[in-house]
């Protein structure tokens, strides 16, 4: 049994390098596994980088963020701090980072949807809206004067 | 409609929060944050929390149903957990643990004092018996009859049973409470115990630390508030989702251990990354998120400041020997 101990065994792990390579492809893959299951059933996905790559620094996901490129859209929401959104250059494919009222980077998800969730106006705000607007109107001095000839 | 599909719908265009009175969507409303502004709010916080994206939505839901009522007691302890709690997050923090819980009894926190004080727990006690969380910290004296640790008039035991007859469950927040901590500690003068050596019939969650995280603590808190079912937990009580990884398997020195750099005290390798075990670091044997969630908003965790964890989160960890001793085993 003690002979048995004895064996060399030496267990080959990757260094930090290669596991963050390591991730960003299974982060590719499952990208383009959620793009097929959103196109086939329109079921949304979201990974969170914060929580998918905890082990590693915010830095180390920037040559993700190089790979899936940069698309036609992007935008800023402003309230609680502000998310950066970004259309990555895979259509559906969106790279949002959000960041507290500090300015600090508080997480970044790539989402895969038609548009980030984020950016849809929501209907009881826009309700509130509609009745703001109706309230400004109202307490305008005169109607618009219609031009005659 | 379940709750489930409730939730599912939340991101609908046609969804409205609820509102409830006295919760965080009523608050909401009242302050003109927009439903976008709240959804937003909501994912940066399950992120912050190491909460699944998925949870999101579930948690913007909870958050404007329900104000789930919480009475924090403290026995021996230092009011670190605490501090830790209240202070070391800007706003979200503060924002979960004080408007979307309704924090009922902390006898650090709240204004009343005395017998009002104790008039205002029992109370919340009753009017919710079997719902309202207990929140502990501080170890306990185990002998009723001690001398030691009496509030009120009352043993820290009988306080503590009292108060845990009719909780939904029990948070041991902080090492004392979880595992008997400093007040615990060879020669343990007050026969210190932790809260699990006391309450049997009832699940007490540990939530270890000197001090804990403080989204490890109210991430607890939310994963209930949302899933209405506590999360998975170790042998030692803890919940995996933030104590199932050493953090030496988590920190970033680890590999530079297997590539032969490790410190000294004070040398070069030691601010160049090098492995900091030779310094009698405890991570190969310590579960904790301080690695991956880190502390001060996600800035940094002592080994990235240059010193070795000290194991806080471990049962007995001021009884391990010195903090500068090296430890052995591990991963």
């Amino acid at each position: 049994m003690n002979k048995a101990i004895t064996i060399p065994i030496a267990v080959q792990k990757p260094n930090r390098a290669q596991r963050v390579e390591q991730l960003h492809h299974d982060i590719l893959e499952e990208l383009a596994q959620l793009v097929s299951r959103f196109l086939s059933t329109g079921e949304k996905g979201v990974i969170d980088l914060r929580i998918r790559a905890q082990d590693f620094l915010a830095d180390e996901m920037q040559p993700l963020r190089e790979r899936l490129g940069k698309g036609e859209v992007s935008a800023k929401f402003e309230g609680f701090g502000h998310v950066d959104i970004e259309e990555t250059s895979y259509p559906g494919i969106w790279w949002l980072s959000y960041f507290d009222a500090e300015e600090q980077l508080e997480t970044q998800q790539i989402e895969v949807a038609w548009f980030p969730n984020l950016l849809k106006a929501q209907a009881p705000d826009i309700r509130q809206g509609a009745a703001r607007l109706a309230a400004e109107l109202l307490g305008s001095d005169a109607s618009p004067a219609v031009e005659t000839h | 409609m379940t709750d489930l599909e409730k939730t599912d719908s939340i991101d609908s265009p046609d969804f409205e929060f609820p509102a409830e009175p006295g919760t965080v969507g009523e608050r909401l409303v009242n302050l003109g944050v927009s439903r976008r502004g709240f959804l937003k709010f909501c994912t940066a916080l399950t992120s912050t929390m190491a909460l699944e994206a998925s949870m999101a939505p579930k948690l913007a839901y909870a958050l404007t149903t329900s104000r789930p009522c919480i009475i924090y007691m403290s026995f021996q302890e230092c009011t670190g957990c605490l501090e830790s709690l209240v202070n070391s997050y800007g706003t979200t923090i503060e924002n979960l643990i004080l408007t979307s819980f309704s924090l009922d009894y902390q006898e650090t926190l709240q204004a009343a004092a005395g017998t009002a004080a104790e008039a205002a727990r029992n109370e919340a006690m009753t009017k919710n018996a079997g719902k309202y969380i207990l929140v502990v910290d501080g170890s306990i004296p185990a002998n009723a009859k001690s001398g030691y640790f009496v509030s009120a008039g009352e043993s820290g035991v009988d306080r503590l049973n009292k108060a845990a007859a009719n909780a939904a469950f029990v948070v041991a927040v902080g090492s004392c409470a979880a595992f008997g901590g400093l007040p615990g500690a060879s020669p343990n003068p007050t026969g210190a115990v932790p809260v699990s050596s006391i309450i049997k019939n009832k699940t007490v969650v540990n939530v270890s630390g000197c001090p804990p995280i403080a989204e490890v603590i109210t991430g607890v808190l939310a994963y209930y508030l949302t899933n209405n079912a506590l999360p998975a937990l170790d042998a030692n009580k803890r919940p995996t989702m933030y104590y199932g990884k050493t953090v030496h398997s988590s920190c970033y020195r680890e590999e530079n251990e297997r590539a032969g750099h490790v410190a000294n005290f004070g040398d070069a390798a030691a601010r160049a990354g090098g492995c900091l075990r030779p310094l009698g670091c405890k991570g190969p044997r310590t579960h904790a998120a301080c690695a991956t969630m880190r502390w001060n908003q996600g800035l940094s965790f002592p080994i990235q400041s240059g010193h070795g964890c000290i194991g806080c989160t471990e049962p007995g960890f001021w009884d391990f020997g010195g903090l500068y001793t090296k430890t052995s085993g591990g991963d």
